[in-house]
C-alpha cells in the first residue's frame, strides 16, 4: 500500500460527493448539496497537491524537480487556500455543508483503512509482496 | 465581559492556537518521518503515506477551527 492508496481514496470520495450532491439536491436544496460538492472537490484538491508536493520533496534517491514543486506550491498554498476562503466569506453555500463535503474524504479514509485491516488486506501483502520500487509507491516492474 | 466581547478576545486566540499547534504538529511529523526515510529507505513509499494522511489530518483540524470561527464571527456584532 503506497500513495496509490491516496488516489483510490480520492476517486471514492469524489463519486461519493456527486452522489451525495444529487440525492441533497433533490430531497433538501441545491445550496446544501453544492456545498457538499465543493467541499469534496476543494479536500480532495488540497490533498492531491499535498500528496504530489510530499512525493515530489521526499522521494529518496531521486532528483527534486524544482520547477514543478514551486508550481505545486503556489497551486496549493496562495490559490487553494484563497479559493477556500471565498468560499467561506462569500458564503453563498453554507458552512456546514462545506465542511461536510471536506470531511467526506476523511470518512472515506477511515473506512477503507477499517476494510483492509478488516480483510486483513496488509498481513496479506507482506506475505506476498507485489515486486514494486517502494519509492514513491510508483510500480517499475511486474505487471 | 459581554458575549460578543468574549467572543472577539477569544476567536482570534483559539485560531491562533489552533495555527500554533498545527503546525508544532506537522514539524514533527515531518521531521519523524525524514528520520524514518533516512534510516530505511527502502520503506519510503509507506512512511510516505503515513505522513500525507498525518499532515492532511493536522491540516484538516486547523481548517476546521478557521471554519468554525467563520460562523462564530457572524454572532460579533
Amino acid at each position: 500500500m503506497g500513495v496509490e492508496f491516496i488516489h483510490r481514496v480520492i476517486r471514492t470520495s469524489l463519486v461519493l460527493a456527486v452522489l451525495g450532491f444529487l440525492f441533497v439536491t433533490v430531497y433538501y436544496n441545491f445550496k446544501f448539496g453544492g456545498g457538499i460538492l465543493a467541499g469534496a472537490i476543494w479536500g480532495c484538491l488540497n490533498i492531491l497537491f499535498l500528496t504530489r508536493l510530499i512525493t515530489e520533496i521526499f522521494s529518496p534517491g531521486t532528483e527534486i524537480r524544482k520547477g514543478k514543486v514551486i508550481l505545486i506550491a503556489v497551486v496549493k498554498f496562495p490559490l487553494l487556500y484563497a479559493a477556500g476562503f471565498l468560499l467561506l466569506k462569500i458564503a453563498y453555500f453554507p458552512p456546514v455543508s462545506l465542511v461536510i463535503g471536506f470531511s467526506l474524504l476523511f470518512l472515506v479514509m477511515f473506512l477503507k483503512a477499517m476494510g483492509r485491516w478488516i480483510l486483513s488486506l496488509d498481513s496479506k501483502e507482506k506475505k506476498n509482496p507485489a515486486p514494486t520500487n517502494q519509492v514513491g509507491g510508483h510500480k517499475t516492474g511486474g505487471n | 465581559m459581554s458575549y460578543q466581547t468574549a467572543l472577539a478576545i477569544f476567536l482570534p486566540l483559539g485560531l491562533a492556537i489552533a495555527a500554533m499547534g498545527s503546525a508544532f504538529g506537522l514539524g514533527r511529523a515531518v521531521s519523524a518521518a525524514m528520520e524514518a526515510m533516512g534510516r530505511q529507505p527502502e520503506a519510503a513509499a509507506k512512511i510516505q503515506l503515513g505522513m500525507i494522511i498525518g499532515c492532511a489530518l493536522i491540516e484538516a483540524l486547523t481548517i476546521y477551527a478557521l471554519v468554525t470561527v467563520f460562523v462564530l464571527q457572524g454572532k460579533i456584532s
